[in-house]
C-alpha cells in the first residue's frame, strides 16, 4: 500500500515538473495599453501562422521586450483617435505589423476609436504607388482617401465595377440592384460582344450587404469573357430559392459553364482584377470544368500546436476534373495587385493546368496581391487565425500557409504574370483597357 | 553515444560469462498514447487517446530467479488524436503518430512459479524520433482525407527522447528453451516534442501504455 502511494506521489511530482503556461484571457478587463499589448502579443504568438517567415528565431520575443516599456508609458486606453497616446500606440502597432509576410493580415480597431485598419498588404501597395511611410500611416490611421497616388493605383481604381463602367460603359446605379440576363447585344465594348449579361448589386442582403458585380460576354469571334468581383457563388446557390438576384447570378454562371464547351468558343478570358477572393468552395465549382482527371495545384499546412514553428503536414490542394480530356481552347487570366486569396489560388490552378495538362494558359496584367492563406472568422476552427483582443482590436489572419505545388511561396510577394502589362490610370478611365486588349490579343 | 553502446555491448558480453541466463526475443503489441499539452487548451479542440504499435527485440539477463535486467531495441509509435467539433459538426479529425527507435533499460524482479512467472520492472529509456506522420480529415476545402509525413523542422523539432518505464508481465516457460511473455508497460516521457526557442513555450509530451506479447529464447547461461 505504501509503495503504491509512493509511486503515485512520484508520478504526481514528475507530472508537476512539466511546465505549464497560462495565457492572458480575452475576457479579462483591459484598461491600459500595457495590458492590451500583453494580450495582443500572446494572441499573435499563438494564432499567427507565418512565423516561419517573420520570426524564425526569437524576433517576436524581442518585439515584446522593446515594445512593453513604450506601451506602459501610454497609460490608460482612451478610445479617441485624437488622443496623443492613442496615436502613439496605434503607430507602434502599425510599425510592428507593416512588414509582416501575411497578405491577408488586417488589424482593425474598435469603431469607437475612429481609426482605420492596418494591413501589411495595403502598406506594400501604398509604398509601390509612391507613398512614403508616414503618408501610408496617415492614410490608414485617418481612413483618408484623399490621395491621388493611391486612388490612381490599380489596387483602388481597377476592379469589376470600374471595368464595367469605364471599359464597357455600363451605367451602374448604387441605389439599386440590376440584373441583365445573358442575351444578344451589340451595345457593349463598341459592339465587341455579340452576347452579354451582367449583374450590378450594390447590396446583397444575404452577403452582409456587400456589393457584387459580374459580367459575362462573348465576342463575335467566339472569345468568352468572365469577370466577377468576389468568389461568392456558393452563397448565391444557397439562396436561389428565395432571392431573384441570386438566381440571376446562378443563371449567368450556368451560361458561362455552357459556353466554355460551345462549338463556336475559341478561347476564354477570366478577369480577376480587383477580386479579393471569397469562398474556397467556389474554386472547385468554377474551375473543375477546365480540368480532366485531377490537378494538384498547391499545398496547405496548419499549426499542430501553439508553439510558433510547430506546423503540421503539407496537404495537397486538388481540383477534381469534370472533363475527359484536357481543355483545348486557350485561356487567359487577367490579374492585378488586388487579385488575392481565391483569385491567387485560381492563378495557381491555371498555372498547374498548363504545366500538368498542357492547357494553353496565359496569365497577364499586374503582379497579384501575395495573400494566399485560407481564412476563417476566428481561431476556434483550426486553432489559429483571426482573433480579437480585449475589445480593442480584431485581427484578420489566415489559419494556414499555402504554397504552389512546386514548393514556391507567393505569400507577401504575389504571382508575376507571364505577360506584365502596366496599369495606366488615364488610359483606363478613358475607356482604353490595355490589359483587356492584350488579353484578347493573346487568344 | 559510442561509449554508451560500447558499455552496453561489454555488459552483454560479460553476461554470457556470468552464471545467469541471457534471453533474446521478439515482441510486439498495441500502444496507447496519452498526449500531455501544457498550454491554453482551445475551445472546440479535443485531444484523444492515440493508437499505434510497437515491435522490439528484447534482451533479458536474469542474474538469478528473482533479479534481472532487460534491454533491447524497440520501434514504438506514439500517437494522439485531435479533433475539433463545433455546433455538432466535425471540423477536423486528425491522428498524429511520432515514430521512435528506443533503447530501454529496466531492472526486473520476478516471482517464479515453476513453468510460469510474474515479473515487474522499472527503469528508463532513451531514443530518437525518426518520423512524424499525420492522417485523417483536415476539414479544409479541396483537401481529401490523407496520410502525410510532417517534414522535419530543425528549428522546432526535438528528436531526442527519454523517459522512465514501469512494466509488469507474465511469462510461460517452454522446457527452459524459451518463454512466452505478455507485458504491460507504461512509459512516461521526460522530453518535450518541441525545442524551447520562445519565451511562451508550450511543452508537449506523449506518454504510452503498451500491451505486448512476445517470445524470448534462452541463448546463454545456466538454468
Amino acid at each position: 500500500m505504501r509503495k503504491t502511494i509512493l509511486i503515485a506521489i512520484l508520478l504526481f511530482i514528475l507530472a508537476s515538473c512539466r511546465g505549464y503556461i497560462e495565457r492572458p484571457s480575452d475576457t479579462q478587463d483591459i484598461t491600459t495599453w500595457a495590458e492590451f499589448f500583453d494580450l495582443w502579443w500572446n494572441k499573435m504568438d499563438q494564432d499567427y501562422v507565418f512565423w516561419s517567415f517573420d520570426s524564425p528565431a526569437d524576433e517576436w520575443d524581442q518585439v515584446r521586450k522593446d515594445a512593453v516599456p513604450k506601451m506602459e508609458s501610454y497609460g490608460n486606453i482612451v478610445k479617441d483617435s485624437k488622443n496623443e497616446n492613442t496615436r502613439n500606440a496605434a503607430r507602434l502597432l502599425f510599425d510592428l505589423t507593416k512588414d509582416l509576410t501575411d497578405g491577408h493580415f488586417q488589424l482593425r480597431f474598435d469603431s469607437n476609436f475612429n481609426i482605420g485598419s492596418f494591413s501589411p498588404f495595403m502598406y506594400r501597395k501604398m509604398r509601390e504607388a509612391g507613398l512614403s511611410d508616414e503618408e501610408s500611416f496617415e492614410l490608414r490611421y485617418t481612413s483618408d482617401t484623399d490621395s491621388r497616388l493611391w486612388n490612381e493605383s490599380d489596387f483602388i481604381a481597377e476592379n469589376t465595377k470600374s471595368i464595367m463602367q469605364e471599359t464597357f460603359k455600363i451605367a451602374i446605379d448604387d441605389e439599386r440592384n440590376i440584373n441583365q440576363p445573358y442575351t444578344t447585344t451589340n451595345e457593349i465594348y463598341d459592339g465587341c460582344f455579340e452576347k452579354a449579361g451582367y449583374v450590378t448589386y450594390s447590396s446583397v442582403p444575404f452577403q452582409d450587404g456587400d456589393s457584387f458585380y459580374m459580367f459575362l460576354g462573348k465576342s463575335s469571334d467566339g472569345i468568352l469573357y468572365l469577370a466577377f468581383s468576389d468568389f461568392a457563388f456558393t452563397t448565391f446557390l444557397k439562396n436561389t430559392h428565395v432571392n431573384e438576384d441570386a438566381k440571376a447570378v446562378v443563371n449567368l454562371l450556368q451560361a458561362f459553364q455552357t459556353e466554355i464547351d460551345a462549338p463556336d468558343t475559341t478561347g476564354v478570358i477570366i478577369d480577376l482584377r480587383g477580386n479579393g477572393g471569397g469562398l474556397a468552395n467556389d474554386l472547385q465549382m468554377l474551375w473543375g470544368i477546365f480540368v480532366s482527371g485531377n490537378v494538384d495545384f498547391g499545398e496547405i499546412r496548419t499549426k499542430r500546436s501553439d508553439n510558433r514553428l510547430s506546423y503540421g503536414a503539407w496537404n495537397t490542394l486538388s481540383i477534381e476534373g469534370m472533363r475527359e480530356s484536357p481543355y483545348a481552347n486557350p485561356v487567359v487570366v487577367i490579374c492585378n495587385s488586388m487579385s488575392a486569396s481565391c483569385s491567387e489560388m485560381s492563378l495557381m490552378i491555371f498555372k498547374a493546368l498548363r504545366e500538368q495538362q498542357g492547357v494553353d494558359v496565359t496569365i497577364t496584367g499586374g503582379i497579384s496581391a501575395g495573400a494566399n492563406g485560407m481564412i476563417t472568422d476566428n481561431d476556434t476552427f483550426f486553432d489559429a487565425g483571426s482573433f480579437s483582443a480585449g475589445g480593442i482590436v480584431t485581427v484578420r489572419t489566415p489559419f494556414s500557409q499555402i504554397r504552389y505545388i512546386d514548393g514556391t511561396f507567393y505569400e507577401g510577394k504575389g504571382i508575376v504574370p507571364d505577360d506584365v502589362v502596366n496599369f495606366n490610370y488615364t488610359q483606363f478611365t478613358t475607356g482604353n483597357d490595355l490589359r483587356l486588349e492584350h488579353a484578347f490579343e493573346c487568344i | 553515444m559510442k561509449r554508451l553502446l560500447f558499455a552496453v555491448a561489454l555488459l552483454l558480453l560479460s553476461m554470457t560469462l556470468h552464471a545467469g541466463t541471457l534471453n533474446i526475443g521478439i515482441e510486439g503489441g498495441y500502444t496507447m498514447g496519452f498526449y500531455d499539452y501544457r498550454g491554453a487548451v482551445r475551445n472546440g479542440t479535443n485531444f484523444k487517446l492515440g493508437h499505434a504499435f510497437e515491435i522490439a527485440v528484447p534482451l533479458e539477463y536474469r542474474f538469478n530467479d528473482i533479479v534481472g535486467i532487460s534491454s533491447g531495441v524497440r520501434y514504438i509509435g506514439k500517437s494522439y488524436g485531435r479533433e475539433n467539433i463545433l455546433n455538432n459538426e466535425t471540423v477536423f479529425d486528425l491522428r498524429n503518430v511520432e515514430h521512435f527507435f528506443e533503447i530501454p533499460l529496466t531492472l526486473r524482479v520476478s516471482a517464479d512459479f515453476g513453468i510460469w512467472r510474474l515479473f515487474a520492472g522499472a527503469g528508463g529509456y532513451i531514443g530518437i524520433r525518426f518520423l512524424s506522420t499525420e492522417m485523417g480529415a483536415t476539414g479544409i476545402p479541396m483537401v481529401g482525407t490523407s496520410w502525410n509525413v510532417i517534414p522535419y523542422d530543425a528549428d522546432n523539432d526535438n528528436l531526442f527522447d527519454a523517459g522512465i518505464i514501469a512494466e509488469a508481465g507474465f511469462g510461460y516457460s517452454f522446457n527452459g528453451s524459451g518463454e512466452l511473455q505478455i507485458i504491460a508497460r507504461y512509459q512516461y516521457s521526460l522530453t518535450d516534442l518541441d525545442k524551447n526557442y520562445q519565451e511562451e513555450h508550450i511543452e508537449r509530451y506523449i506518454d504510452t501504455l503498451s500491451i505486448t506479447a512476445g517470445y524470448s529464447f534462452c541463448i546463454g547461461g545456466n538454468e
